[in-house]
């Protein structure tokens, strides 16, 4: 009888499993997970058939859709015109339900993101939807780039300065820009 | 040595009459240790033995001054030490004794004086007080025998065991251990009956039991070692007649009923044990080699009386004998053979056998009949244990191991078990299955047979569940899966004789027989089975089920497999691939094609199904619409029909007759991809073609007809001088065949002639030139240049009536097919180009600016929806195209995009 002298593993047999398969057993977690998943497969599907000028976003990596990077070209007739900045996107387990976590890579001079690359954007906060997308958030960040909300800054000296001297914001927005590689 | 026997007989004789030597006396009374001798005695002479003797034991409260006394006493101590060891001295130890010899010292011989000693010896504190070294004379005679044991007896044994046969050799070691044991306990038994004559009776016995236990510690520490591995070999061979796992016809594995002979056998191994006892071999090595041969005999059993037989039981068997012979835990309402044979066999045979031994040693076990219990239970686990290995190969027997899973299903009752079962399982598979060596058939025909004896095992799936999780990920792996399943779902199940086929070697048939048999209900069952209060099978879950566990009540095997395909998705787009070909390729009602799908819709609702349907009846319509047109068109000739595809073609007849055209019009939006070949089709055809599509408008204004030229199927004949031939081909074939249709007898054509003529890629028509060329009807004359084979010589016609006879199916398999199957194209499509360069933008911009062939590859076949159903190689040659045009550039192995 030696070859069953083994702990009890009743209870901690369905977790020795792959984590695949174990999702597949928690049907409640794994409906909503694969709601997400196939939420964002849609969306990647639209982005990449009818994709949107100076935005663009992909997964990181093929085994997880939850992280995504993305690609914002500064619009024209700003002072980021010219740049392109990378962001990457978090997806919660219950998106689109909850806004992602958005953040800039790329280091940027911006009134409404702090120097870690956090945004101060209503529709990533409060005023999400499910209705919102990818596609939506990037064009929304891409129209912040040219239109700060310089009501509430997290950038105080940028917000200052988009006003008082675009020169010296433009000299800034350069100074801070710098192209990231990959990690 | 008989006449050293005889010499000691006589002088003992002698001895009795005229008294033992003095002069033999180690310890004289007048001694050098005294110092002194006794007033009155000459020094060193010989002392008056009987009067000092007998005095100083008859009144030894007369002994005066202390010095002296303590010199007396220690004096009479070593006299009568010695005069009782030279009693108890043990003789020489015979090798070929008699049992009945006497034993020495005889009774007779002993005097008076002995007893006296003995008395001096036993009770020192009354007799000699004042003796200051005194021994303990038991203690003596057990070393005594030790000395005598190892040094005469144990010689003996070993001597014996170099030659004779076990079982004799067991005989005689045990007799002389018996004759040994016999002359101590004689030496003994003077002591005993001294102590029991003088003091309180019983005090006699620890004495003698302390003697025996340390006898027997003697014997069995230096004998059991030297006679184990005989003693193994005898218990073996009587403990397998006695359970009937004898074989005396060498090979065969069977069980030997109870008989005269295991009689026997039980009866010998019973007084074996009895003597065994008796001689003190019987301790503990002894109770664990016999542990040891019944622990193997069970194995052995299991192995013998249920290895491979995994049939089930016919139930003539009386049910009620079921109740009494199985244990608590093992009952079952389809009790499974080999474990009632089992039990049978534990109850019947092995338990009385370990019962019976087992209580005749002193164990500190109490053995009793109700452990047999515990037999079963242990012989339900060797045997669980036996089935868990032969897994595989029972899984791979479905349906003809039921039994072997009965067994199973009884025995496997603790989740330890159950977890052991499904590690052991999911090992062999994967040894077994999951390498590139076995065919996806064979893998998904394996997966039903699993999915089937799981669920005869375990109705709860969660055992499957375990063991299928990497099957099903390997599956994944392999291309040609879902067509398998698919192409299995639609094939024929019976033959043209209307006979069950029950397996075939390239399809999997079972699923057919499934999905019409409809025995499988599909629908959420699952939810109110819990409310079934009249479900009397009702079982709870099992322990080691995980969380989100649901009851399913049948094996559901479609349901499984499709599950493993990911989605029902990729399901349904591969039968619409698979229906198409087959709407193509064939004519006819499509009955089964209907019946799969209204089944399939069942399963997954009409939605889905919606383009397959939308295809049914694209060719139902086109048969009507065929017909119209060709009358309106006045199409209508005789001739050899050639049958196209709404976009196909037909082609060739022969000179006499004229080609006939048929239809079947396709929309395109609910078709899977098509592929297409460009070629020119012959004239006649396309005038055809032409009219066709004239017809078409005049009926549906608003639509129009594009034709698909290589995905027709034609009915060729060809009159050559010696034969006719009639080919059903595909289009393209035929066209080029029709290429060498002249009035000159000897055309020929090369390679290059046909590609520019035909328009057609040159694969094709070097393909098409191959078919025909097996088929003899062109011939390479050199080579690139083909020319009609008008005549046949002995040896080709013998070839071409062989081919005739094979059956005509086999012509059409060959290497062509693939070049007209649906959506299987060569390279990239145009369409899908755009979207895939989007896909590689887009990762190459955001997930990582360098990627490799493989991971981009990867990641496309991740993240694209509908898969992406191209080769390394395909994608390779596509990027290659970029970095032409410039977008991409590779640097060390990996691609870029060019900024």
């Amino acid at each position: 009888m030696s070859n069953y002298d083994m702990e009890d593993t009743q209870n901690s047999a369905p977790g020795a499993l792959p984590p695949a398969q174990a999702s597949k057993l928690a049907p409640r977690r794994g409906v909503d997970a694969q709601s997400t998943t196939k939420r964002l497969q849609t969306e990647l599907m639209q982005l990449m058939t009818s994709s949107a000028p100076g935005i663009s976003a992909f997964p990181s990596a093929a085994d997880n859709l939850l992280r995504w990077a993305a690609t914002i070209e500064g619009p024209d007739d700003t002072p980021y015109q010219g740049l392109t900045f990378k962001l990457s996107f978090e997806f919660p387990s219950n998106y689109p339900y909850a806004a992602p976590t958005v953040l800039f890579k790329t280091p940027i001079y911006h009134p409404n993101v702090d120097f870690s690359g956090r945004i101060c954007l209503d529709i990533l906060k409060d005023k999400w939807t499910a209705a919102y997308n990818i596609q939506t958030v990037l064009l929304s960040l891409q129209s912040l780039l040219g239109e700060p909300n310089n009501a509430s800054p997290l950038n105080g000296e940028a917000a200052e300065l988009w006003d008082k001297d675009p020169e010296e914001f433009k000299r800034k927005v350069l100074g801070r820009h710098r192209d990231v590689d990959d990690e | 040595m008989p006449g050293r026997t005889l010499d000691t007989k006589k002088r003992r004789v002698f001895n009795s009459v005229f008294g033992t030597p003095p002069i033999s006396q180690p310890t004289p009374v007048t001694t050098p240790i005294t110092g002194f001798t006794a007033p009155g005695q000459a020094f060193g002479a010989p002392p008056l033995h009987n009067d000092t003797f007998s005095s100083q034991l008859s009144s030894p409260s007369k002994l005066s001054p202390p010095g002296t006394d303590h010199v007396q006493d220690q004096v009479r101590w070593d006299r009568s030490w010695h005069i009782a060891t030279r009693v108890l001295n043990l003789p020489d130890f015979a090798e070929h004794r008699g049992v009945l010899e006497p034993l020495k010292p005889e009774r007779e011989s002993v005097g008076k004086d002995f007893y006296q000693a003995l008395n001096v010896l036993i009770y020192p504190q009354t007799y000699v007080p004042l003796a200051r070294q005194t021994e303990d004379i038991i203690a003596w005679h057990t070393s005594q025998v030790r000395r005598h044991f190892l040094r005469q007896v144990l010689p003996i044994i070993l001597r014996l065991k170099k030659h004779e046969k076990p079982d004799a050799i067991l005989l005689r070691v045990v007799k002389v251990l018996e004759t040994a044991q016999r002359q101590y306990l004689h030496g003994l038994s003077f002591i005993k009956e001294h102590i029991d004559n003088s003091g309180l009776p019983g005090t006699s016995t620890p004495v003698v039991s302390r003697f025996r236990r340390d006898v027997y510690a003697v014997i069995s520490n230096s004998v059991t070692e030297p006679i184990l591995d005989i003693l193994t070999k005898v218990l073996t061979s009587q403990v397998s007649y006695i359970l009937g796992l004898s074989s005396p016809n060498g090979s065969t594995y069977s069980v030997v009923p109870e008989d005269a002979e295991s009689e026997r056998s039980r009866r010998e191994i019973l007084g074996l044990v009895e003597s065994l006892k008796n001689v003190g071999l019987a301790g503990e090595q002894f109770q664990v080699t016999f542990a040891e041969v019944m622990n193997d005999s069970m194995t052995e059993y299991v192995n013998r009386g249920c290895k491979g037989i995994w049939s089930q039981l016919d139930l003539s068997g009386s049910q009620s004998s079921n109740e009494t012979i199985l244990p608590r835990t093992a009952h079952h309402p389809s009790p499974s053979r080999c474990v009632r044979d089992l039990c049978e066999w534990i109850e019947n045979r092995y338990a009385k056998l370990a019962v019976q031994v087992l209580n005749m040693l002193d164990t500190k076990f109490n053995i009793s009949w109700t452990d047999k219990e515990k037999y079963k239970e242990m012989s339900i686990g060797r045997l669980a244990e036996l089935r868990i290995n032969e897994l595989y190969d029972i899984v791979v027997n479905w349906p003809h191991s039921r039994g072997a899973l009965d067994d199973l299903r009884t025995a496997i009752t603790t989740p330890q078990r159950r977890l052991h079962l499904t590690e052991v399982f999911a090992k062999t598979l994967s040894e077994k299955l999951l390498h590139p060596g076995a065919s996806t058939l064979r893998i998904l025909q394996t997966y039903i047979s699993m999915i089937w004896s799981f669920h005869a095992l375990d109705h709860s799936k969660v055992l499957l569940d375990r063991v299928a999780y990497p099957l099903q990920l390997y599956l994944c792996s392999r291309e040609d899966t879902v067509r398998i399943i698919i192409a299995g779902l639609l094939s024929d199940t019976e033959d043209a004789q209307d006979n069950p086929i029950t397996s075939s070697t390239d399809k999997l048939v079972e699923l057919a027989q499934l999905l019409n048999k409809g025995s499988e209900q599909v629908g959420s069952r699952a939810d109110d089975e819990e409310l079934d209060w009249h479900d009397t099978e009702w079982i709870p879950d099992p322990v080691d089920a995980g969380p989100g566990y649901k009851r399913s009540k049948n094996a559901d095997i479609i349901g499984t497999l499709i599950g493993v395909l990911g989605s029902q998705e990729v399901f349904i787009k591969e039968f619409q691939n698979i229906m198409g070909e087959n709407l193509l390729k064939h004519d006819g009602s499509f009955e089964k094609e209907i019946k799969v799908l209204e089944l399939l819709k069942v399963r997954f609702g009409e939605a889905p199904l919606q383009a397959c349907e939308v295809m049914l009846k694209d060719i139902q319509d086109s048969g009507r619409v065929n017909s119209v047109i060709r009358k309106k068109q006045n199409l209508d000739s005789h001739g050899s029909e050639n049958d196209a595809q709404i976009l196909g073609a037909g082609s060739i007849a022969d000179s006499q007759s004229k080609p006939s055209l048929h239809a079947k019009i396709l929309s395109r939006l609910f078709w899977p991809q098509l592929h297409d070949e460009e070629y020119q089709v012959p004239n006649e055809i396309m005038e055809l073609q032409e009219a066709y599509e004239e017809g078409f408008e005049s009926i549906k204004a608003s639509r129009k007809l594009t034709w698909l030229h290589a995905l027709g199927q034609a009915t060729v004949e060809l009159q050559l001088e010696d034969r006719i031939i009639v080919e059903e081909v595909h289009t393209w074939q035929a066209t080029v065949i029709y290429a060498f249709q002249s009035e000159d007898e000897n055309i020929q054509r090369t390679t290059e002639e046909l590609v520019t003529e035909l328009g057609m890629d040159e694969t094709l028509v070097r393909s098409a030139l191959k078919f025909w060329v097996n088929k003899l009807v062109l011939h390479e004359t050199s080579p690139n240049t083909y020319s009609v084979l008008e005549t046949l010589n002995q040896e080709d016609r013998a070839r071409s009536n062989a081919q005739a006879s094979a059956p005509s199916s086999s012509n059409k398999d060959d290497s062509l097919d693939d070049d007209t199957g649906l959506g299987s194209s060569d390279g990239i499509g145009k369409e899908k180009m755009g979207m895939y360069w989007q896909f590689i933008q887009g990762m190459l911009k955001n997930s990582s600016s360098q990627m490799s062939l493989p991971q981009i590859a990867m990641m496309l076949k991740m993240l694209i929806v509908d898969g992406f159903p191209y080769s390394n190689e395909e994608l390779q040659e596509f990027l290659g195209r970029k970095v032409q045009d410039g977008s991409l550039e590779v640097v060390s192995g990996k691609y870029k995009l060019k900024k």
